[in-house]
């Protein structure tokens, strides 16, 4: 008791000192790393530019091609995004009405916010291999909510989802490894980011980027470009 | 050991009471409140505003829709946006009124009984609830921010923390004295950990928006 009021005046002056430096080093830490960061980013950017972006390309995944194609639209999408997830409803009854006249590109642009998005490309990717990206696609939007934001890598997950699909596991298990798999979903980013995208979903209805407010307009937009 | 009595005497009421930190005396902490609620509220209201705009025009470009990552507009569109079936940020500007009436009652000198402050406090913590459920939200689920929803973040921050160090300062709210001291130490060490902890979650979550990464 009586002891407490000398130190219980000073010590929290020092520890005040203390907590007020480590707090001063946060700021600090954060303002360098983001001048570090962005210095990284500069420099990548320029390598990722000098390959000119392309809403298409030889290799993106088509996800159903127009006999009578009219237009092409392009979705660049994260399979962690949940807004992506609320899309894919949207585009699967899309490309039941216009299958007839659009061709639905999809490229990936996995985000670096969330945690599986890469494996997640990956997977697909991986699928798409062997010919099933349209399941694997489906199987990661239908399941998205179970894996979706999770602290945890996901990869086995995916994998049990290609065992699902009848995939050649080995080679599943060799394109999700291979660095090569990994610099064709970079080529789509690289595209992406060239082209001015910087969130998903991000479409492009005949190589113009999609500025639309609502379901309503995005809908109306592919209606006009289908009845074109 | 001329004065054998010296130990007992230590526990005299000078040295155990708490001092009154200058922020939570009359004055200062209506100005306190005032300026709090003057950011409160006119960030509420740019917010009514854009999204008034919204409803009329479902393609308007908010004041704060600066890219993917730092939209209003992307925002207002989420559920979160509207909790209780209409937009939030109606309920700051009723509730930072209440802020900047009992800034302008106390500055003119009144002195609000115990139960006033009691409810206020009361009033402020569930604010504050709210917009910790908002600052998650928005960092974990919709993950984009709204920039005035922010400045309202940093209007709750030194509000909740200082009516609380105030209140336990003057025993409304009833506590240990132990804890009281503490809170009237470190009071303006605590809204500056709350700041540097909330800006580096939505720095480390949103670094990449950032740095374009």
């Amino acid at each position: 008791m009586n002891s407490t009021t000398p130190p219980s005046t000073r010590s929290p002056k020092k520890s005040k000192i203390i907590v007020w430096t480590l707090l001063a080093a946060i700021v600090v830490a954060a303002i360098v790393g983001y001048v570090l960061a962005q210095g990284n980013a500069k420099t990548a950017a320029t390598g990722a530019t000098a390959t000119e972006g392309q809403v298409v390309r030889e290799n993106s995944r088509v996800l159903s091609q127009a006999p009578n194609e009219k237009a092409v639209l392009v979705e660049f999408l994260d399979f962690e995004c949940e807004s992506c997830g609320a899309f894919y409803p949207v585009i699967e009854e899309l490309r039941g009405e216009y299958a007839e006249n659009i061709t639905f590109v999809q490229r990936y642009f996995p985000l670096p916010g969330h945690l599986n998005s890469m494996n997640a490309a990956l997977a697909v990717e991986s699928a798409a291999l062997q010919g099933a990206y349209e399941p694997m696609y489906k199987k990661m939007f239908e399941t998205q909510a179970q894996w979706g934001e999770s602290a945890d890598n996901k990869s086995a997950l995916f994998r049990t989802y290609a065992e699902d699909l009848g995939l050649d596991l080995a080679a599943y298990d060799a394109s999700v490894a291979d660095p090569a798999t990994q610099d064709r979903i970079k080529l789509d980013i690289a595209d992406g980011k060239a082209l001015g995208v910087s969130g998903t979903p991000t479409f492009f209805l005949e190589g113009k980027m999609l500025t639309v407010q609502s379901l309503e307009q995005f809908v109306a937009a592919i209606e006009e470009a289908a009845a074109n | 050991m001329s004065t054998p009595d010296t130990g007992p005497v230590v526990a005299g009421p000078q040295g155990l009471e708490p001092r009154v930190p200058r922020f939570a005396r009359p004055r200062a902490f209506g100005f306190l409140l005032l300026a709090t609620g003057v950011v409160g509220w006119v960030a509420s209201a740019v917010l009514v505003l854009e999204r008034l705009a919204l409803y009329k025009d479902p393609g308007h470009v908010t004041s704060c829709d600066v890219n993917p990552w730092v939209s209003c507009g992307r925002v207002m569109g989420t559920w979160q946006s509207e909790l209780f079936g209409f937009p939030n940020p109606l309920i700051g500007i009723v509730a930072f009124a209440v802020v900047l009436a009992t800034a302008m009652a106390v500055l003119s000198g009144a002195a609000p009984g115990r139960w006033y402050w009691a409810g206020l406090q009361a009033g402020v913590t569930l604010g504050t609830v709210f917009v910790i459920w908002l600052w998650s939200q928005a960092l974990f689920e919709i993950y984009i921010l709204c920039l005035y929803c922010m400045v309202v973040w940093a209007a709750m921050i030194p509000l909740f923390i200082l009516l609380t160090v105030r209140n336990l300062v003057h025993g409304v709210i009833p506590a240990p004295r132990a804890v009281v001291r503490f809170a009237a130490d470190w009071a303006g060490t605590l809204v500056a950990i709350a700041y540097v902890a909330v800006a580096g979650s939505v720095f480390l979550r949103f670094f990449p928006a950032f740095t374009g990464g």
